[in-house]
């Protein structure tokens, strides 16, 4: 048994080694098994929390943050096929997408790297989406939960609009809605009503995870 | 301590009092007085005539000034420092303008014109005597609508509020007018007419000046079909100005990007150049703009205040308690501060001095990271910069430099092949040109990078002077500069994700 190889995939990892992450997904899929993809998706997951640790304790910044994110996202192309049917369900579908009248989509495109990487199932509406298609997009997915992105504090009163709109179709209840970006906080989003304030992509995928108890 | 003295400034005809030994460049900028390199004595850009009393010539004023020039009395205000009571004549429009702008059609008009700069912080206005081109008094104030919020985002939020608009408008008109009063009163003859008035400033200032609807501006795509010329007369706006001049408010170049970088294209001949050269203007906003004679692109980027000391632990404005310079001394950093008092806080120019600074002495790695794994580096015994202040400075100077580069590759060219970079605003004035390059925030090479001062305030001068500028429409230079919005490049994210790094050794 080569542990070693699962190692190195951890290692490589958050050593930003793109080659050498890759070149150990690709090796532990051409074994005999062992160690099994499963084993080798839960070390990229160990590496990835890390990687939200040494982001929130600001010994990484952006351009580590993406890039690792990046690295993982190939090394899970290479592993998914590997994996066992009851492995490759989906933990959950999320509906994400940045708010009415904001064009940013840096802050999403992380979280949703990150949320793949857990395993979710990711319908993108991009950006500038208004409360409508965010109620379209419930309706048509019945997701696990609504992730709503907003970096302009002029856009933020998009958000309460949208769980409102929620509301009078009945598609609330049963329904998380988690929000982020550089014009929220913890506060703001207790009072639009959403369920979660996520402070970094990291953090919000983590509540998510706890959401759909994997 | 020594006695205070007197320091005369003409043509303004003001008095100020100061300690003895302190540095001119300190006093003079809040006068109108320009320091184009900085305040290295590279440029010459803040020249002042020394009326009566004696201010030593240091080397480098010998090297820049001739020796009949320093017999008439021209000093480098960067490079004096008062010893003794003095006149001085502080005008700066000989050598700003006129040398600078060989080609500018100057038509030599009776009568008094002025010219105001609407920035987001901060107001600048001058009295322009449209015979002579001489600066007849300066007056300067703070935007009064910053009591609503610091960026134009949280104005523009203000402004859909009930009744915010009106408010943000009267704010504004009230203040610029008795500004406008006060320079009047501060200059000879204050009753005799004025021509014409124009103003420019972002396309945010535009239209709350204008009392526009924002309501296009507020939310995306951020473009507003009403950032044209816009006319008033004095009395419209409340203003009592003799001769009851037009008031206008030159037109924008699209999205946030406005008169004030129409301004700097024509303050730095950019419609008229052969070669492609850049304009990067960071105030509270960044917009850059890049091209020649034939196309000019334009953008905004949401840099941040960080460039501003804005969202700096313990950062503040470029005035007295301010680390304005820092520099490696004795394998430690040394401190400049405004006023040369104890230090208060950093501005714009001391955080971007001790980034460089630091790098070049490998206490910050290029990602930003302090090297020692702490989470502040000290600055003196009570100013620090923290891990997060770094990141401020990452997040601002990515969003210039990614812009820069999307601008240029349009463009079909780079920063290697740029014939000049101007830098405007609080840059020309403030900030170290290497230490920008060090940090990243641009890499065109040194000998092309030119610190050309308030670009908008000389751009609206040419406007107000120029010949063939009668409309002020600018219809023809319009056609050929376009606004090109980073949120929808595709490669923009990228490029800024790379360019929140620091460039390696050096």
């Amino acid at each position: 048994m080569s542990d070693a190889l699962v190692e190195t995939l951890h290692s490589s990892l958050l050593e930003l080694d793109q080659p050498k992450t890759v070149a150990a997904a690709r090796a532990i899929c051409s074994g005999d098994g062992e160690p099994s993809a499963e084993q080798a998706v839960q070390a990229l997951a160990a590496a990835l929390e890390i990687v939200g640790q040494r982001f929130q304790q600001e010994d990484w910044f952006l351009g580590e943050l993406v890039y690792a994110g990046e690295i993982a996202k190939q090394a899970m192309e290479i592993l998914t096929p590997h994996l066992s049917a009851l492995a490759t369900q989906s933990s959950g579908t999320l509906v994400v997408g940045t708010v009415a009248g904001d064009m940013h989509d840096l802050g999403k495109d992380i979280f949703i790297t990150y949320a793949r990487s857990a395993g979710f199932e990711i319908i993108d509406l991009g950006v500038n989406v208004s409360a409508e298609r965010f109620v379209e997009a419930t309706q048509v997915h019945r997701p696990l939960a609504l992730g709503i992105s907003c970096l302009l504090t002029i856009c933020a009163g998009g958000i309460p609009q949208v769980i409102e709109a929620l509301a009078e179709r009945r598609l609330r209840d049963g329904l998380r809605v988690i929000v982020g970006g550089a014009a929220l906080t913890a506060e703001f989003a207790a009072e639009a009503g959403a369920d979660a304030f996520a402070p970094d992509a990291v953090t919000g995928t983590r509540v998510i995870e706890k959401w759909s108890g994997v | 301590m020594r006695e205070p003295v007197e320091i005369e400034l003409q043509p303004l005809g003001q008095s100020i009092s100061v300690e003895p030994g302190t540095s001119l460049q300190d006093v003079l900028h809040g006068y109108g007085v320009e320091f184009p390199c900085g305040g290295n004595g590279r440029c010459g850009g803040c020249r002042i005539k020394l009326l009566a009393g004696t201010l030593a010539v240091t080397p480098p004023q010998a090297q820049i000034l001739s020796a009949s020039e320093i017999e008439q009395g021209w000093r480098l205000a960067c490079h004096c420092r008062v010893d003794g009571c003095l006149t001085l004549e502080v005008e700066q429009w000989d050598t700003a303008i006129l040398t600078h702008h060989a080609s500018l059609q100057f038509a030599p008009r009776p009568g008094r014109g002025i010219v105001v700069d609407l920035g987001t912080t901060t107001l600048v206005a001058q009295l322009l005597d449209l015979q002579s081109g001489r600066v007849l008094a300066v007056q300067k104030a703070r935007n009064p609508q910053a009591v609503r919020g610091a960026d134009v985002m949280s104005r523009l939020a203000r402004a859909l509020e009930p009744g915010g608009r009106q408010e943000l408008a009267d704010l504004i008109r009230n203040e610029i007018g008795a500004l406008l009063v006060g320079m009047l009163d501060s200059a000879p003859n204050a009753e005799k007419a004025i021509e014409s008035v124009v103003v420019v400033g972002n396309t945010v200032m535009h239209h709350l000046f204008c009392d526009l609807d924002i309501e296009s501006l507020a939310y995306s795509p951020f473009d507003s079909p009403n950032d044209g010329l816009q006319e008033f007369t004095a009395e419209q706006l409340g203003w009592r100005l003799p001769g009851s001049p037009r008031v206008r408010f030159l037109p924008g170049l699209g999205g946030f990007v406005g008169a004030d970088i129409l301004a700097g294209v024509l303050a730095t001949s950019m419609h008229e150049s052969d070669e492609v050269v850049a304009l990067i203007d960071l105030g509270t906003n960044g917009e850059i703009a890049a091209g020649n004679r034939e196309r000019i692109l334009c953008t905004s980027t949401a840099a941040g205040p960080a460039f501003e000391g804005g969202r700096i632990s313990q950062g503040m404005q470029a005035s007295t308690g301010a680390i304005a310079e820092v520099r490696a001394e004795g394998g430690g950093l040394a401190c400049h501060v405004i006023g040369g008092g104890k230090a208060r806080g950093v501005c714009g120019s001391g955080l971007v001095d001790a980034v460089a600074t630091s790098l070049d002495m490998r206490l910050i790695r290029p990602n930003g990271r302090l090297a020692d794994g702490s989470h502040s580096l000290p600055l003196t015994n009570d100013i620090c910069l923290t891990q997060s202040d770094i990141r401020e400075l990452q997040l601002a100077k990515g969003a210039i430099s990614a812009g820069l580069r999307i601008l240029l590759a349009r463009l079909g060219t780079d920063e290697e092949q740029l014939a000049k970079l101007y830098l405007a605003g609080a840059f020309g004035n403030y900030v170290n040109p290497a230490s920008a390059r060090r940090i990243g925030l641009f890499s065109a090479r040194a000998e092309r990078v030119e610190a050309a001062g308030n670009t908008a305030l000389l751009g609206a001068k040419l406007a107000l002077f120029g010949e063939g500028f009668a409309d002020m429409r600018f219809a023809d230079l319009l056609s050929r500069i376009e606004h090109v919005p980073l949120a929808t490049d595709a490669r923009f994210q990228e490029v800024f994700i790379a360019e929140t790094a620091f460039p390696g050794p050096q």
